[in-house]
């Protein structure tokens, strides 16, 4: 391809503006590296966009500017060590802190659960064993009765 | 030798920003941030959207500069005036449905407005249709009722336009 036809042909234009199409951005790459002169070109072009922008620049708000750097501040701090997404949240305990309520391990519930049926158990074994205990003492208080009788009808 | 002197400047100023030195973060917000508001204003048409879209531009200019140096760009501001430009259009895409709309007949304050005012009209659509709305080449020859291949052609003598209106 002629590189001085495909310089004049607009493309750089288009790539510099953000229209390129994908191939026609894939072509363009290829042809940067068959022709580094076109680096000097496509800079050439971005150069005399970007000296128009800044002479034709719009101020926006002055308040802007802190807004911006606070959120890249705040964005920053603290720096991202190594792409560790996890150590760029901040955990926030969003319990009330009226000094009502305790905050425990899980391990408490188990151990609650299991506390609970223990006391479950024991409650039945406790009822079970008096009502033997009941029904023995029944069954010796009328064992002694009878030989009280049979004594005295002896006598 | 103004052009080496300009690019050594913008080696350094490259190596400053990966660094994360906030004083160049500013020289570079104080020099750029006006001329990259004005071509998202032209694309969103109102200043608290473009204010945010600025404020996105700029943290993702700071946070992703390595995309800069790693991707075969040629100058920092053709760098971030393609990301200001993309993500402009990318807010004023989520915030309108309308294609056609609000293309109003624009003042000759800056470049791209003076270059499409001078556009014969169905150039104009097209340009605005590529540019200021970011459609693809297809969504824009469904619009105008033509094919995509008369699209593809429109655009390349819009840009061979282009190309002699920046050397004029």
């Amino acid at each position: 391809m002629d590189l001085n036809h495909y310089i004049q042909s607009g493309i750089i234009e288009s790539y510099v503006l953000g229209i390129a199409t994908v191939n026609e951005m894939e072509e363009l790459q290829h042809m940067r590296r068959l022709y580094p002169a076109l680096n000097a070109e496509i800079m050439a072009v971005e150069r005399r966009i970007e000296k128009t922008a800044l002479a034709e620049a719009v101020f926006p708000s002055p308040y802007l500017k802190e807004r911006i750097f606070q959120r890249i501040n705040w964005r920053d701090d603290p720096p991202p060590p190594h792409g560790d997404d996890q150590s760029r949240y901040t955990f926030i305990n969003i319990q009330s802190r009226d000094g009502q309520h305790i905050t425990v391990h899980k391990w408490w519930r188990l151990f609650f659960i299991i506390t609970f049926i223990l006391s479950k158990v024991c409650l039945f074994f406790a009822i079970y064993y008096y009502l033997k205990y009941q029904q023995s003492q029944e069954r010796k208080a009328e064992e002694k009765l009878r030989l009280h009788t049979e004594q005295v009808v002896g006598n | 030798m103004q052009q080496s002197a300009v690019h050594i400047d913008e080696y350094i100023i490259t190596e400053r920003l990966i660094a994360g030195d906030p004083r160049t973060q500013e020289r570079v917000y104080d020099h750029y941030g006006p001329a990259l508001y004005s071509i998202i204003l032209q694309v969103v048409g109102d200043t608290r959207k473009a204010e945010d879209v600025l404020t996105k531009v700029f943290v993702r200019v700071f946070r992703n500069i390595h995309e800069y140096k790693g991707s075969g760009n040629t100058t920092l501001f053709g760098w971030m005036m393609r990301v200001a430009r993309e993500m402009a259009v990318q807010e004023a895409v989520d915030t309108e449905n309308d294609p056609l709309g609000n293309e109003v007949a624009k003042a000759d304050s800056n470049l791209l407005q003076r270059f499409s005012n001078k556009l014969p009209a169905q150039s104009r659509t097209i340009f605005h249709l590529c540019y200021y709305k970011g459609l693809p080449k297809e969504a824009v020859a469904r619009i105008l009722g033509i094919q995509p291949d008369e699209v593809m052609n429109h655009l390349r003598d819009i840009m061979v336009e282009f190309r002699k209106f920046l050397g004029e």
